[in-house]
């Protein structure tokens, strides 16, 4: 299917980086944290689910904690075929960082 | 505080029910741990704001969310259609192609009655407008007229109070109008009063609704009319001169009249001209009947009360001479919606037509439309037989049962949704054929009906729906083993629906095919009919200019002198114009007793010059000056309707002022006056040339026609420089007589067509879904030694008795529709029986080659395949 958005990469990734504690409010965050940016909450779960759907991503339920009633988290982890297409995505980034040619604007003092 | 609480509760609930299209656990948890740590950031009113806003954030994603699924769904589902489509390329072509032919008609149909039920619904004040129309019986001649005297209609207005306003029509015949060196004849003029731009809504472009018509010799032209003369020069003010005599000023200029009014017209003349012309005419109720009149009631009025109202008035002006010559008259409110459909007067316009065919149109267009939709089930059903293999294969890969569901819905949906567009196309493509058809130019109304297009999209995905609703639930439900097994298909129940629908389908084809042959064989039989004259070579120069009349002796004198010219007939009317009608008193007959007879007007050559026989007598002769006041002929209908074995010497009295009896001088034999449709009445032949309205020339065979017809024109205008010569030739006007059977004729054929195609889809769908089934036992009869042709045989069998039964049912109904049919004509074809077999044979051939490719295909199979078909 279609490439990776932006956001998709930066919720995979966030999922990677949070290992155990990776569920909706930390990636929520995580990725508050590192962008500035203010997500609806829906834009995260909706790529989320999508992410799932599309085996990058597997969904597991937490333990069940008294804070919430005794209801259980959903919890993230990346899975294998995850993995491979952030790899594959950071390739195609890579390459096209690799060896721009420099480039001057007016006003710019060349380094 | 316990509100504001329970409120952030709803909001939060609302919100994850938002998020969670599956179930989703821990997802309410989440957020109200979020909003928590807001709250205590932010305080509570912010959090609440925070969470507002987050639910009016998500709905852009949740919307996205589900279009996205929704396509990567449909993608597939595309795909699947396309692959199957490709694997059955003849179903499917003729599967789509069906629907669509049946979504076409019935559009078209659908256009047609919209365009009927519209007539005259434009004018404003419709509902209040009512056509003058006279019932009654005078001289033992019953009459329902649509036309009435021109007096009647005014003296209403200034004695009922309900009467608001009266307008008044009268044809003019075919005329030349003429302006400066343009000139063209022009058969749509009308009469009519001033207060037609009042009552009805046909709106001034230029002029002053006051001014116009108001004057004698005063017009009014359409736009295209105008145009037509006077290009783009102001036409007000401008004159006219029609049949080169009479000047006429142009003072206004109406819209082109809608296509959807029964009254039609290109030029209207003011009434006015008339009543200063013939002022005795209009004061009088009586002798002239060629007037509509319309009457615009008050707001209110009640149409029977007026018409009861109008009784006492019609003894008061009319009852002497109904009392006379014995009888009665009403008269009748029409209310002008109901004139198109619901009328069918003597005098009625042309245009007219008549309920039951739009009811007939609007049944066929639905059972068309149902037919088609049940073929394209059917054909659906039966090509999915063939897919029970991939719903196993795709269940034990985990496909769940709704996902299947809605994969061959979708499947049949967009097939639908596919044939929609081509019947849209195909509309377009059979426009014009369909406009000659139906004898209207209509449009399919897109604009007008805003309902059409959403309504047909609705139709679509209903039929889509119904027709892949069988195969999704019913292959969708069966266990993956049975059907990876074998054929999953069914009891015979469904296979007798289709069987039955076939048997249905045909026996309409072939009653089609019957009432075509049995139409045709009627226009050939009117077009071969013996007329009592030779109506080859006839040539008719009309006369209408008044002023030439003197100058007509010359002109004879002129074209006889052409050696291909061998006779010249001065008549009041030829064939095909009728006759004038009055009452006439034969001799031994009471008062109360007095017959209604045709009466046309000769000179003493007309009769020879068309060659109708003198039975009994003789013709007028110059030798018998007295001819011209005191002798008649009659025909052979006159004499038998009078019960006269010698009919010579006896004395007739045509009961009008002057009152004049005359002998009968000889008989002629009966020759068609009117059109061939109708009875031949009893007539009066006169002796008065002087009423001529046209010249008969009889013309020797052969010759060039086109440098006859310029000595013609020269011989005219020899005589006659400044009066237009205008002809046509007798047969050809008499062959338009049977436009709307040939009409007809063309109707039922293309209908046959397309019942025949529709009936063979489904013979087609049902062929293909019984060979489906039968492809094990095919196979097995191989292996036992069945010859191929023995196979087709046998496949062909079945369908060959459908069509039998089908037979069966159609002949005694065809019988009876077209019997029922030619009781309209008096002169009519027998029903040719070979049509029968005939028919049957062309559908059994047309049947077996339907089947034939599959059949063929069945049998040419090898067993091998069909027996490893597990």
């Amino acid at each position: 299917m279609a490439e990776l958005t932006r956001l998709e990469e930066q919720i995979l990734l966030s999922v990677w980086k949070l290992q155990d504690d990776a569920y909706g409010i930390s990636i929520y965050e995580h990725i508050r944290d590192i962008t500035r940016k203010k997500l609806a909450i829906g834009g995260i779960y909706f790529p989320l689910e999508r992410l799932v759907k599309k085996r990058f991503l597997e969904a597991y339920k937490g333990e069940p904690t008294p804070v919430r009633g005794g209801q259980s988290k959903r919890y993230y982890r990346l899975t294998q075929l995850g993995k491979e297409e952030l790899l594959a995505n950071r390739r195609i980034q890579d390459t096209f960082w690799k060896n721009l040619p420099r480039i001057k604007f007016a006003g710019e003092e060349s380094r | 505080m316990k509100d504001s609480t329970k409120y952030s509760g709803i909001g939060l609930w609302l919100l994850s029910r938002i998020i969670s299209i599956r179930k989703n656990y821990g997802l309410f948890g989440d957020i109200e741990e979020m909003y928590h740590v807001v709250q205590e950031e932010k305080g509570r009113s912010k959090a609440k704001l925070w969470l507002g806003m987050q639910i009016l954030r998500t709905i852009p994603h949740a919307v996205y969310n589900w279009l996205y699924w929704g396509f990567v769904m449909f993608a597939n589902s595309y795909k699947v259609t396309v692959r199957n489509f490709r694997r059955q390329k003849l179903y499917s072509v003729i599967n789509l192609l069906g629907l669509a032919v049946g979504m076409a008609c019935c559009i078209l149909i659908l256009s047609y009655v919209h365009f009927e039920i519209s007539y005259d619904k434009f004018h404003d004040r419709a509902d209040r407008i009512y056509r003058l129309t006279m019932d009654g019986n005078l001289a033992n001649m019953p009459f329902n007229l649509a036309t009435s005297n021109g007096a009647i209609g005014p003296s209403l207005r200034d004695t009922l109070p309900e009467v608001e306003d009266v307008v008044r029509f009268r044809r003019r015949y075919r005329s030349s109008v003429a302006y400066t060196d343009k000139l063209f004849f022009e058969e749509g003029i009308l009469w009519t009063d001033a207060s037609v731009f009042e009552v009805f809504s046909f709106p001034l472009v230029s002029g002053d609704s006051e001014e116009a018509l108001q004057v004698p010799y005063t017009a009014v032209l359409t736009e295209e009319t105008a145009q037509k003369y006077f290009g783009s020069d102001d036409p007000i003010g401008k004159i006219l001169k029609i049949d080169n005599q009479v000047d006429y000023t142009v003072t206004g200029i109406v819209e082109n009249v809608p296509r959807n009014s029964h009254i039609d017209f290109d030029i209207l003349l003011s009434f006015k001209t008339l009543e200063a012309v013939y002022p005795e005419r209009f004061s009088r109720w009586m002798e002239d009947f060629d007037n509509w009149t319309y009457l615009l009631l008050q707001e209110g009025a009640n149409p029977q009360a007026v018409e009861e109202k109008c009784l006492p008035l019609i003894d008061e002006n009319m009852g002497r001479v109904i009392k006379l010559i014995g009888g009665e008259v009403v008269f009748k409110l029409q209310p002008l919606a109901r004139i198109h459909l619901h009328s069918n007067l003597l005098g009625d316009v042309g245009s007219r037509s008549d309920i039951l065919y739009v009811y007939l149109f609007s049944a066929i267009a639905l059972f068309i439309l149902l037919l088609a939709c049940i073929n394209f089930m059917n054909l659906s059903t039966a090509r999915s037989a063939g897919r029970g293999r991939e719903v196993g294969i795709r269940k034990v890969h985990g496909a769940v049962r709704a996902k299947l569901i809605r994969q061959f819905l979708e499947e049949s949906l967009i097939h639908a949704l596919i044939s929609l567009v081509l019947a849209l196309v195909l509309v377009q493509a059979f426009l014009p054929v369909f406009r000659s058809l139906s004898g209207r130019d209509l449009n399919v109304p897109y604009a007008e009906a805003g309902w059409l297009i959403p309504a047909l999209i609705i139709l679509a995905f209903l039929v889509g729906l119904i027709a892949g609703s069988y195969p999704a639930f019913v292959l969708a439900s069966f266990e993956p083993s049975t059907i990876l097994k074998g054929n999953p298909f069914l009891g015979k129940g469904k296979g007798r629906f289709r069987g039955i629908l076939v048997v249905f389908q045909f026996a309409i084809s072939i009653m089609l095919i019957i009432g075509t042959g049995v139409v045709i064989s009627q226009v050939q039989h009117m077009k071969n009919k013996r007329l009592g004259f030779d109506k080859e070579h006839l040539l008719v120069l009309r006369v209408t200019d008044d002023r030439i009349r003197p100058s007509i002796e010359t002109i004879k004198t002129e074209l006889l002198s052409l050696p291909w010219i061998k006779g010249v007939g001065r008549s009041s009317h030829v064939p095909g114009w009728g006759a004038r009608h009055n009452a006439v008193l034969p001799e031994g007959f009471s008062l109360e007793n007095s017959q209604t007879m045709g009466i046309i007007h000769v000179d003493h050559d007309y009769l020879p010059a068309l060659g109708i026989e003198i039975v009994e007598g003789r013709n007028f002769s110059r030798e018998f000056p007295a001819d011209a006041h005191k002798s008649v002929l009659i025909n052979e209908t006159a004499a038998r309707t009078f019960g006269w074995d010698d009919p010579l010497e006896k004395f007739l009295t045509e009961l009008d002022s002057r009152s004049i009896s005359k002998r009968v001088i000889g008989v002629v034999g009966d020759f068609h006056f009117m059109d061939v449709r109708t009875l031949i009445e009893p007539l009066m032949i006169f002796l008065a040339p002087s009423d001529t309205n046209a010249l008969t020339v009889r013309l020797a065979p052969g010759g060039d026609l086109a440098e006859r017809l310029q000595s013609l024109r020269k011989a005219w205008n020899k005589v006659v420089p400044s009066t237009p010569f205008d002809y046509f030739f007798l047969d050809a006007s008499l062959e338009s007589e049977y436009l709307t059977e040939a009409r007809l004729s063309r109707l039922f054929s293309y209908f046959s067509l397309l019942a025949v195609f529709i009936a063979c889809l489904g013979l087609f769908g049902m062929a293909a879904y019984t060979t489906e089934q039968r492809t094990k036992e095919i196979g097995i009869r191989k292996v036992l030694g069945a010859s191929s042709s023995g196979i087709v045989l046998l496949l062909g069998r079945d369908i060959g008795k459908f069509i039998l039964l089908a037979n069966i049912i159609a002949w005694p109904l065809a019988y009876w529709a077209a019997g029922h049919w030619l009781q309209d004509f008096p002169y009519r074809t027998p029903i040719h029986f070979w049509i029968f077999p005939a028919s049957a044979v062309l559908v059994l051939a047309i049947g077996f080659l339907t089947t034939a490719y599959q059949s063929f295909k069945a049998a040419a199979s090898d067993p091998v395949d069909s027996l490893r078909y597990e």
